[in-house]
């Protein structure tokens, strides 16, 4: 099957971000690289269209998340949970313990909140591009958003952080 | 929340999440294209074969046929996969798990699959295997085993369950004492 011009290269430009994304929803580096590929292979096919409709990145997260999701209803996946994952940081200090607890908050969040901050606050996404993601109307994605920073700010030590820097 | 705390979240988000140890393997990507194509033609040849037969079998008003003709359905796929990482963690100065070569060694719970398989020098294994729930071990040269005692390494949650055309994602674990 013949190579689509500039897939490559956006292959290379992209991949890690894409890859850094999968993992912030799903945990682990294999399961996140298997859906970075997975939304690729998905991809392929269709690039010189999506080129042309000028937002070929959003298909590919639009196709990893669908993936991510329907992944999760199945039962066998299984996600580690936070408890049990080695140690994943040599240093004890407050910036490390700060992204633990981010982590472990992110993985108690339900699939599609924590795909909402993923979208919104890793990948920079905007309202609108979020609910094109997920396939879903801004307000959904608003009511996500807020239910998943309602449950972050909750949790002990991100809710200090979150209101020292509101206070500056 | 505030766009300052936007910021903040999105500045603690960019911070947790690690570098990948590598980027995508084109090469991989190339073949897991190769593959779902041939995963479609493969569908499409078999629906046109139901088909043929649905339309065959009409009209012969299923005249039996002798068992030696009997035709053998087109196999599917029957396995699924279990892959993963090996990777050394913890001891006195605990780091980043380190991805270890090895042997993996996968027995179904009944014990009636006995296989074993290597994890290459980045790490990586991968094995296919009937459906099933599965008992995943192994072990790396130099950590407390030998080749061969498969026992020393073990996944965070055992045994592992496999389904059908379905590739279970399961990283190894050598704790350091």
């Amino acid at each position: 099957m013949d190579e689509p011009e500039g897939f490559r290269e956006f292959v290379e430009a992209r991949s890690r971000d894409l890859l850094r994304s999968a993992w912030l929803m799903s945990g682990d580096w294999h399961t996140a690289e298997d859906l970075v590929q997975t939304a690729l292979a998905k991809s392929w096919p269709r690039w010189n269209r999506l080129v042309r409709a000028d937002r070929p990145e959003l298909y590919v997260r639009r196709v990893m998340l669908t993936t991510y999701l329907a992944w999760r209803k199945r039962k066998s996946f299984r996600e580690l949970p936070l408890a049990e994952l080695p140690d994943v940081d040599a240093t004890v200090d407050g910036a490390t313990d700060m992204r633990q607890v981010l982590l472990a908050a992110m993985r108690s969040l339900p699939p599609r909140q924590r795909a909402v901050v993923v979208l919104r606050y890793f990948d920079d996404l905007t309202e609108a591009d979020t609910a094109l993601a997920l396939n879903c109307s801004i307000g959904t994605v608003k009511t996500h958003a807020s239910r998943a920073i309602r449950t972050l700010r909750r949790t002990p030590g991100l809710e200090s952080t979150l209101n020292e820097e509101a206070i500056r | 929340m505030t766009d300052t705390n936007d910021h903040h979240l999105a500045r603690l988000m960019e911070q947790a999440a690690p570098e990948p140890p590598t980027g995508v393997d084109f090469g991989a990507l190339q073949a897991r294209v190769r593959r779902r194509r041939t995963a479609t033609v493969a569908a499409m040849c078999v629906g046109t074969v139901l088909t043929f037969g649905a339309v065959a079998g009409i009209m012969v008003h299923f005249e039996p046929k002798p068992a030696s003709q009997t035709t053998a359905p087109i196999p599917a796929s029957d396995s699924g996969s279990l892959a993963g990482s090996l990777l050394l963690v913890g001891g006195p100065a605990p780091g980043m798990p380190v991805p270890r070569p090895g042997t993996v060694h996968v027995v179904s719970s009944d014990g009636s699959i006995d296989l074993t398989t290597k994890a290459g020098p980045d790490g990586r294994w991968e094995i296919d295997v009937p459906p099933g729930n599965y008992v995943v071990r192994a072990t790396s040269p130099g950590y407390l085993s030998t080749e061969g005692s498969h026992d020393a390494c073990g996944p965070a949650h055992n045994p592992v369950r496999v389904t059908v055309d379905r590739q279970t994602s399961v990283d190894v674990y050598c704790q350091m004492r």
